[in-house]
């Protein structure tokens, strides 16, 4: 098939083409969410290296497990499954704590948003600052309540589907989700509106053990 | 016994600072995918492609096309050596 017909095809129509055949389906549906299952990967595994292996193995799982989408959901959901269950692997294997510091020779340019669209270079300067900060607070979480918090609050996944996504019960996701923004509260304090800072979170930022 | 200890501070949080938190995550613009990891992928989709359509193409009693550079470098010398 050609390329152009392929730029026009929706994700279900090229995974199907994908197990009938196509040689070129699945590298069209890996270019066309690779930035957001970048994210996905980068965000869950903290630094680049490890994000770029672990998305390799969901890809290439993807690739020879594609027969195996049933269409109960979007294709985009079932991407970010595997994703999600690769980076959950290689983290496990790797036996990351979750208290782990941030490499220090982690590459900024991979954490910097997407999109700069401003002509204002201290804007830019100050989202980059955000985008680097709110990454090294995520990575100071526990692998569950990161994911949790990247599938729901970062991708937009509603809790039940963020559940299937990581086998887990919705409550559970909620309650991951909760735990680790009280987390990030502390550790984005100097984010934080004033209208948001009280004596009693001031306090609690001493006090939480992460 | 980690969920227990964190009840208590999950407590003392107000629901304005939980959707603080997950306002600023959602503002978060995904990062770009760097240009070396998606060739990298690429190309390794590349090779699964590859690998597939001589799965595909191989019959019973035919030989399955070698498609590693470096596998067929070794096949290579191990025919020299034995001739």
């Amino acid at each position: 098939m050609s390329e152009s017909l392929a730029d026009n095809r929706t994700d279900e129509e090229l995974l199907h083409a994908h197990v009938c055949g196509d040689k070129t389906a699945f590298a069209e549906l890996a270019g066309r969410h690779r930035n957001r299952m970048w994210a996905v990967a980068l965000r869950t595994m903290r630094n680049p290296d490890d994000a770029a292996d672990a998305l390799q193995d969901a890809f290439i799982s993807a690739f020879r497990r594609a027969s195996t989408f049933r269409g109960g959901a979007a294709v985009t959901t079932w991407l970010h499954r595997v994703v999600v269950n690769a980076c959950l692997d290689r983290i496990r294997r790797m036996k990351v704590r979750a208290a782990d510091r941030l490499p220090d020779d982690i590459d900024r340019s991979s954490i910097a948003p997407l999109a700069q669209d401003c002509d204002h270079p201290d804007f830019a300067i100050e989202q980059h600052d955000v985008a680097a900060q709110v990454h090294r607070a995520l990575s100071q979480l526990n692998t569950d309540q990161r994911a949790a918090l990247i599938l729901v609050d970062m991708q937009g996944y509603h809790v039940d589907e963020a559940a299937v996504m990581l086998g887990c019960a919705p409550g559970t996701v909620k309650s991951r989700c909760s735990r680790g923004r009280v987390k990030l509260a502390v550790l984005l304090h100097s984010l934080k509106p004033e209208h948001l800072i009280s004596k009693n979170s001031r306090n609690q930022r001493a006090s939480l053990v992460v | 016994m980690d969920d227990i200890m964190n009840e208590t501070s999950t407590e003392k949080f107000d629901s304005a600072e939980q959707q603080w938190v997950a306002q600023l995550l959602g503002d978060q613009p995904d990062p770009a995918m760097p240009d070396a990891v998606w060739q990298r992928l690429a190309s390794a989709l590349s090779v699964e492609s590859a690998n597939r359509a001589a799965d595909r193409d191989c019959h019973p009693g035919v030989v399955k096309p070698v498609v590693d550079k470096n596998v067929s470098l070794i096949v290579e010398q191990h025919t020299q050596l034995r001739s």
